[in-house]
């Protein structure tokens, strides 16, 4: 058994941040816990070819640890993964790899969290859950999948050695993974098959590469560095009134993406399947200028519903279509709004946070839940960007976490009144948005209750305006 | 409680101007556009002022002029009583007299790629922010001016933050 006074769970942004923070504040007394073998969460787990951000990179990475030297607009996965890799040697000593927490249980006597983990068990005062939101594959249930006799993979666990040169592919999805896999996939296999439930809208991708006197500048110049990421971040906060549905601007990203369509899809029955029929924004937009022109090649097809049974190679499609195929690609995102960390989190009276939400995600600011003393979740409930970069918000939170930590009570949980308002608040901010109004299912969207749990229903900076001060007001303080 | 917000465009016109704007904090209150009314192309400050004030409630309101109506809105204050906050954008107001005779908290918020801060006259209690764009505020940077009117008019501190 450890002591310490914090424990982080999960080393991909969130989990690395505030290490990073605590630490540059001279804290020494905290450990990042890592189920995995290696740090770097989603940038870690996604190595599928063509992974890529679709954040501009200047804005996709941490506001304390600039890098000069990106090499594109939009960075690579592997290059991201190498940004966490060099952010992690910050904390060297605190991170605890292959180290996955069974439980934690809040022990209201000695006011400490009780941590089990395969590494050993924990005792300290605070939890900082930094598991994320896009870190368990999410896998439909397909009739007669284990009868399929070739390679089923989700993208998130790709194996960079397999060869798919020459095979017959079947992928799964049209979300972020897919558009940019299946270009990919379309060079190097047989032939592919897209199995598409819902057309997504997708609008050009403007990336370039960053030139060896750009690097230079932004190296020997910060100010310029530190300048491009304000107007990175301020032009992307207006997309926000796209996802209001303001007319204008909503009308002008929609259009974007049709003649987005037309231009690349001349083919008009390929054109019709590929016209979405759902307000643009209410699924995640996507950025690619080679998804199209692969679906319009002749060793690609189209399907345009979902896939629903296996039986040995063939795969049929929910309208009867049927495909002989080697391999079963899963681009089927991820268990967005169910995260399993909460099944293993025991707060006060030994309540379990699956059951507190049961009915969707639900924290005060976010970031702390009534019944969980001294537990802090970044990444979600509503933490989440539609239109600009997760880091923001990320930043955001472990601010306001630490300004939890600077405060002089032992113990702080927040009242069940002010995670109540702020949840009000969030619901009837979200109804006036295109991913409640927009006629479409997505992944931001709690399927049980139907309420926006993902996703943040406003500008970023009105988030890290109202997280800006740590309001101990709202909370219940006991002091030992 | 919040009054009323009246929006006074430069001489590109409201839609131009407040596409932005208007509709954003039109989500959590009451927002009017008032375009220059008919006839009024080419006339002195004064008389646009006076256009203005005869349009205006006789009830409090808060009052935002941007680029050439900052002047105006400027003029607009000093002749009523019933503007509670005065927020001017990216003009060039001058006239030192008006300015003396404004009493509202007043936000300017300037382009830093525009001209010299000491270059306006301005009222006695102005906070001033600079948002590092051209004149072209609305169409540069409209979030981040979002962001300063709406934490201007509900009296929140305002901090510079950088992302």
């Amino acid at each position: 058994m450890i002591e310490v006074d914090t424990v982080i769970v999960g080393a991909g942004f969130a989990g690395l941040g505030m290490g990073m923070r605590l630490r540059r504040r001279g804290d020494e007394s905290f450990v990042v816990l890592e189920r995995a073998d290696s740090v770097g969460g989603t940038w870690r787990d996604n190595v599928y070819p063509g992974v890529a951000c679709d954040i501009p990179s200047h804005l996709y990475s941490f506001s304390f640890r600039p890098k000069h030297d990106w090499s594109r607009f939009f960075a690579p996965g592997a290059e991201i993964r190498d940004y966490l890799l060099d952010c992690a040697t910050e904390i060297e000593h605190h991170l605890r790899l292959g180290t996955d927490v069974l439980d934690l249980r809040w022990s209201a006597g000695t006011a400490r969290w009780h941590v089990r983990t395969t590494g050993g068990d924990y005792v300290c005062r605070t939890v900082v859950m930094a598991a994320g939101r896009l870190s368990e594959a999410r896998m439909p249930e397909i009739r007669g999948l284990a009868s399929f006799p070739g390679e089923v993979v989700h993208s998130s666990r790709w194996d960079p050695q397999s060869d798919l040169r020459g095979k017959r592919v079947g992928v799964v999805g049209t979300g972020a993974s897919a558009v940019q896999l299946v270009p990919e996939l379309a060079a190097v296999a047989g032939s592919v098959v897209v199995f598409q439930r819902t057309a997504p809208y997708v609008v050009p991708r403007p990336d370039f590469a960053y030139s060896a006197d750009d690097i230079r500048a932004f190296a020997d110049d910060p100010a310029a560095r530190s300048a491009l990421r304000s107007d990175l971040y301020w032009r992307s906060e207006t997309g926000f009134a796209e996802r209001l549905g303001t007319p204008g601007f909503i009308d002008r990203l929609r259009a974007t993406a049709l003649g987005h369509l037309a231009a690349q899809i001349d083919d008009d029955a390929l054109r019709e399947r590929l016209t979405p029929r759902y307000e643009i924004g209410c699924k995640r937009v996507l950025l690619s200028d080679d998804f199209y022109p692969a679906l319009a090649r002749d060793t690609v097809t189209l399907e345009p519903s979902a896939l629903v049974a296996v039986d040995g190679a063939t795969a049929t499609a929910a309208s009867g279509a049927a495909a002989e195929l080697d391999v079963l690609v899963f681009a089927t995102g991820f268990e967005s709004t169910r995260p399993p960390f909460a099944r293993r989190v025991f707060g006060r009276d030994g309540r379990r946070l699956a059951d507190e939400w049961d009915d969707g995600m639900v924290a005060f600011n976010s970031t702390t839940v009534h019944g969980f003393p001294n537990f802090y979740v970044i990444d979600v409930p509503n933490a989440s960007l539609g239109h600009s970069s997760a880091i923001v918000m990320i930043e955001a939170q472990i601010a306001y976490i630490l300004g939890a930590l600077d405060d002089p009570a032992e113990v702080l949980e927040v009242t069940a009144d002010s995670q109540a308002g702020y949840v009000a608040e969030i619901d009837a901010r979200a109804a006036a948005t295109v991913w409640l109004g927009g006629g479409c299912a997505s992944w931001y969207v709690d399927a049980g209750s139907g309420r926006l749990t993902l996703l943040w229903p406003d500008f970023a900076y009105a988030f890290r305006d109202r997280l800006a001060a740590f309001d101990r007001s709202a909370y219940l303080t006991t002091s030992l | 409680m919040t009054v009323p917000v009246y929006l006074l465009p430069g001489d590109a016109g409201a839609a131009s101007d407040f596409a932005f704007l208007e509709p954003m904090l039109g989500r959590r209150r009451d927002v009017r556009a008032l375009d220059r009314s008919p006839g009024t192309d080419g006339a002195a400050t004064a008389a646009l002022v006076a256009d203005v004030l005869g349009r205006l409630p006789a009830t409090p309101v808060d009052l935002v002029g941007y680029g050439a109506g900052a002047a105006i809105a400027l003029g607009v204050a000093a002749g009523s009583p019933n503007i509670r906050r005065l927020v001017l954008v990216s003009g060039r107001p001058r006239d030192i007299d008006a300015a003396r005779q404004v009493s509202a908290p007043t936000l300017f918020v300037a382009a830093a790629r525009d001209v010299p801060d000491d270059d306006h006259a301005l009222p006695p209690h102005t906070a001033r922010v600079r948002i590092d764009s051209g004149p072209a505020i609305a169409a540069e940077r409209p979030a981040e001016l979002l962001r300063y009117i709406e934490g201007f008019l509900d009296g929140t501190v305002l901090e510079a933050m950088v992302p």
